[in-house]
């Protein structure tokens, strides 16, 4: 007597897609929160997002104005979250981690209908060159 | 990725920022605010050969929240 088996998946995607986003531009002095891409995972398709890329041109801002970069999730039928959130602000201080480029090791899984997007915001009154980027694994689900 | 036109949505605000209402997109250049419009690049198989969006591939492609997507609504 022993217990049965365990069942073995049938099929394994090996060969999965490379997908990646990747956005920098000058974003202008007083530039309203603006989503720079947005990607949506497919039906039938499940991705392993690896890393997440911000960067802000210099973190030397007005008191009181921001320069910000955002990654947002919302899962398929449900409501936004923000994932990675770099600020630049005098007033607090803090950079993205006192640095004008940060890198996330970002391991999280995205199922079918999940929305992933790169925002960011410049209430400076200079421009900014603002980047933001992500790299993901796209699997048969 | 192919390139085409398509309507800004938002305001700027913090709760409403700028946005396009398609599935998968990035931004080219900035926003015409005059205009509301933007030029966005999309996945080859969701652009049809005379360059505009396929909205039934669309439709199939991501099913769940996108299957009463309108291609007029976007298109600008």
């Amino acid at each position: 007597m022993g217990y049965a088996p365990m069942p073995i998946k049938p099929y394994y995607d090996r060969n999965p897609s490379v997908v990646t986003k990747f956005h920098q531009a000058s974003i202008p002095a007083g530039a309203g929160k603006t989503t720079r891409w947005s990607l949506t995972i497919p039906s039938n398709k499940t991705v392993y997002m690896s890393i997440i890329y911000m960067h802000c041109s210099d973190w030397i801002i007005t008191a009181g104005r921001y320069a910000n970069n955002y990654f947002d999730i919302t899962p398929s039928g449900g409501s936004l979250g923000t994932v990675a959130f770099g600020r630049h602000n005098k007033v607090y201080g803090v950079g993205q981690n006192g640095s004008t480029t940060q890198t996330l090791t970002a391991i999280c899984y995205l199922l079918e209908g999940d929305k992933i997007e790169y925002k960011n915001r410049n209430t400076d009154t200079v421009a900014k060159t603002m980047a933001g980027s992500v790299n993901m694994l796209e699997f048969d689900a | 990725m192919k390139k085409v036109k398509v309507k800004i949505a938002g305001d700027g605000s913090e709760e409403n920022p700028f946005t396009v209402n398609l599935p998968t997109w990035l931004m080219i250049g900035d926003i015409d605010k005059d205009k509301k419009n933007v030029e966005v690049y999309l996945p080859d198989d969701e652009v049809d050969d005379k360059g505009k969006i396929n909205e039934k591939r669309i439709r199939e492609k991501y099913k769940k929240n996108w299957s009463k997507f309108k291609k007029e609504d976007v298109e600008g």
